[in-house]
């Protein structure tokens, strides 16, 4: 949005990038023997879950049986797209060290927020899909709204996501787009047709590990080469004021492109990351999966730890890369997005690479399952179980689970050939969507604390809020209003769209019944359910609130960390 | 409190074949051969592979440290077998017991809505 050919900042590790040419990465037999392994292990982990796979909740929620620590990483994870890593170092590169508050004022306090306040609610009700929340607490139409919005905008980001990584590969590898579209997506739907979201979440948690091996050489090296952070900030120091410095410029008549410390307190943190990370079925589903209460609760506080240490593995390279690798992001020079990959190719020896590069295969390939996994549930149960088969036997219900898998992952493809040719179309689509984030949100929070919102209240909220988001879209783009940036403008429109959207609530429901407590249950503040095992005080390590707490805490260390060095 | 269930013969198969497939065995067993396959040619890295990593035997660290992690993970699966599924967690759908094991606030047959 800021240069032609760099991803989108988003939180939804959603994609815009445009094919490039210009690094070929330079492999060695080892390198691709490592490769080969991990996606036989990929496989294999398929084939061995598929036995265990006797029911839809099996396929669906992991059979609800997952620890914790599994459950957390493989949050973390599903976010941990490769879009997201070359995104966000390509947002290094270009804007500097800001692009920490996208973690530790946009990111962090959402997961604590999810684990300590709103998870009792999804994992107490026992509801098997956001949407079904949505559709306990409100009513159909509130329910029909977000599970259709969320299908669509699934199948979509998938597709943009192959397209994405496929371009990638083409540029790296040398792979023909067509070829390296069809091969991921089809390696996707085998892993998930077999194991369902176990499949899924498995390989999510071994790609994080393989990742760390990847990113942490290259942050070695970085740091080797450019005198630690304080030295690579001295560095950089020409770069202009706020390129190391998170909040110079934040003030309300600041120029700091990342935006101001209002928009970026309620609309980038409070509004936008709030409705990514607690109501994205693809990040919930996995603390959905998790055994008990408690451990559904710690699932996002312990991803939250990983998230506030990322960014020292993927922007802090990426700033670093503005250094060692010349040229990048000029006229000529490789663009942002391969800041990553070029200090990965120049920088890392035969064998690390390979595991490097596999990591970041393996990451495209989880980005594109985690929404496959999460549409096929939604699909399945909010739309075809609700409204058009009702009442059917359980392994019915499974077997439309695989054929759902089977035809997302097709429509996946078709929307990245089309995206492959109209990229302009897709980009447009995935801001269109992302209008409907901030309002969902909205319609979770209210209904969560507020027991007397009406049951039509929420799908008038998730309505107007995102049409008062998009309308001022919509005036950014006419230069009626403006704002210092596009992020800028991302933010007021969640924080106008949200304020909105909650007015809306308020008079729909002067004009509409509460519904009943005996309806509530286990839904809003004050009716939660909890699973009598763990209801008991549990050790101060295994607790939200102490853990939370903790995370929070790192974010402000890194931040004074960052502001001293 | 159910946290003794009766497993259906089912339901025991699929706790063995969980306890082989444990995650953390995948994990391990992949970290392993990964540090195998990238310390012996840290071993005998070249001076060519050394400068090029800025002077650092990435290949050899990176590679034992990976071996290290798959040999913690395995020893992790031995040391902590997985446990017996407890209470409804591992039943194949919640709905199959959930009274035994849950608190409500109000008994009403609608707190378990389903399908």
């Amino acid at each position: 949005m800021t240069s032609a050919g760099t991803m989108t900042i988003t939180l939804a590790g959603t994609a815009r990038v445009e094919a490039a040419a210009g690094l070929r990465l330079s492999l060695s037999g080892l390198d691709v023997v490592l490769i080969v392994i991990y996606f036989a292990f990929v496989l294999g982990i398929g084939f061995a879950l598929r036995r265990v796979i006797a029911t839809s909740t099996d396929f669906f929620l992991s059979g609800r049986s997952l620890p914790a620590w599994v459950t957390g990483i493989a949050y973390i994870s599903a976010n941990l797209g490769a879009i997201e890593i070359l995104g966000m170092s390509a947002s290094g590169a270009q804007y500097g060290i800001s692009i920490v508050h996208y973690y530790w004022i946009g990111a962090v306090p959402a997961m604590v927020f999810l684990g300590v306040v709103m998870m009792p609610f999804y994992y107490g009700s026992r509801v098997r899909s956001v949407p079904e929340y949505l559709l306990r607490r409100y009513d159909r139409k509130t329910h029909l709204v977000n599970a259709i919005i969320f299908v669509l905008a699934s199948v979509l980001i998938a597709g943009v996501n192959l397209y994405a990584l496929s371009a990638v590969l083409e540029a790296l590898l040398g792979i023909p787009l067509a070829v390296a579209i069809v091969v991921s997506a089809l390696f996707v739907l085998s892993y998930i047709m077999l194991g369902g979201l176990s499949s899924a979440i498995y390989n999510e948690v071994m790609q994080f590990f393989v990742i760390l091996a990847g990113l942490i050489p290259v942050v070695i090296i970085a740091m080797k080469l450019t005198g630690g952070i304080g030295g690579l900030f001295a560095k950089l120091s020409t770069s202009g004021p706020y390129f190391t410095s998170a909040w110079t410029g934040t003030g309300l008549g600041g120029h700091s492109p990342i935006g101001d410390w209002v928009s970026l307190v309620f609309g980038l943190s409070f509004c936008l990351s709030f409705g990514y990370w607690t109501t994205n079925f693809a990040e919930v589903q996995r603390a959905m999966s998790a055994k008990d209460d408690n451990a559904a609760r710690l699932t996002p506080i312990i991803a939250a730890f990983p998230k506030a240490l990322i960014p020292l593995g993927i922007v802090i390279p990426g700033m670093a890369a503005v250094l060692l690798i010349p040229g990048l992001g000029e006229g000529g020079g490789l663009e942002y997005n391969y800041a990553i990959p070029a200090l990965m190719n120049k920088y890392l020896p035969t064998g690390v690479l390979g595991v490097a590069l596999t990591g970041l295969l393996a990451a495209f390939m989880a980005g594109m399952a985690a929404n496959v996994s999460s549409f096929n549930a939604v699909w399945t149960y909010d739309i075809w179980q609700d409204y058009i088969r009702p009442g059917r036997p359980d392994s019915y219900y499974l077997r439309v689970g695989r054929v759902t898998t089977v035809v997302g992952v097709f429509i996946g493809i078709l929307t990245a050939f089309i995206a492959a040719g109209y990229t302009n179309i897709a980009n447009y689509l995935q801001t269109l969507f992302s209008f409907f984030n901030v309002p969902i949100f909205l319609a979770f929070i209210v209904g969560m604390l507020w027991r007397k919102a009406g049951r039509g209240s929420g799908f008038w909220g998730m309505v107007v809020g995102a049409l008062v988001a998009f309308g001022t879209w919509l005036l950014y783009q006419a230069h009626v209003l403006s704002f210092r940036s596009d992020l800028a403008e991302t933010q007021w429109g969640a924080i106008f769209g949200f304020v909105a959207g909650f007015v809306a609530m308020l008079i729909a429901t002067l004009f509409d019944k509460p519904k009943p407590l005996s309806e509530l249950n286990g839904l809003v503040v004050g009716l939660q359910q909890r699973d009598v095992q763990t209801a008991a005080p549990v050790r101060w390590y295994r607790s939200p609130v102490v853990l939370g707490f903790g995370a929070l805490l790192l974010c402000a260390l890194l931040y004074l960390y960052i502001a001293v060095v | 409190m159910a946290d003794k269930v009766e497993l259906t013969p089912e339901e025991a198969r699929n706790w063995r074949l969980a306890k082989l497939f444990d995650l953390r065995s995948f994990i391990g067993a992949l970290f392993v051969v990964f540090g195998i396959l990238v310390t012996i040619p840290g071993l005998a890295a070249s001076k060519a592979m050394i400068d090029k990593a800025a002077g650092i035997n990435l290949a050899l660290w990176i590679g034992l440290i990976m071996l290290i992690m798959g040999v913690l993970f395995l020893a992790w699966v031995l040391l902590r077998r997985p446990r017996r599924p407890a209470g409804p967690a591992r039943s194949s759908e919640h709905k199959a017991r959930p009274a035994t094991s849950r608190v409500c606030v109000f008994e009403s047959p609608e707190v378990f809505h389903d399908d």
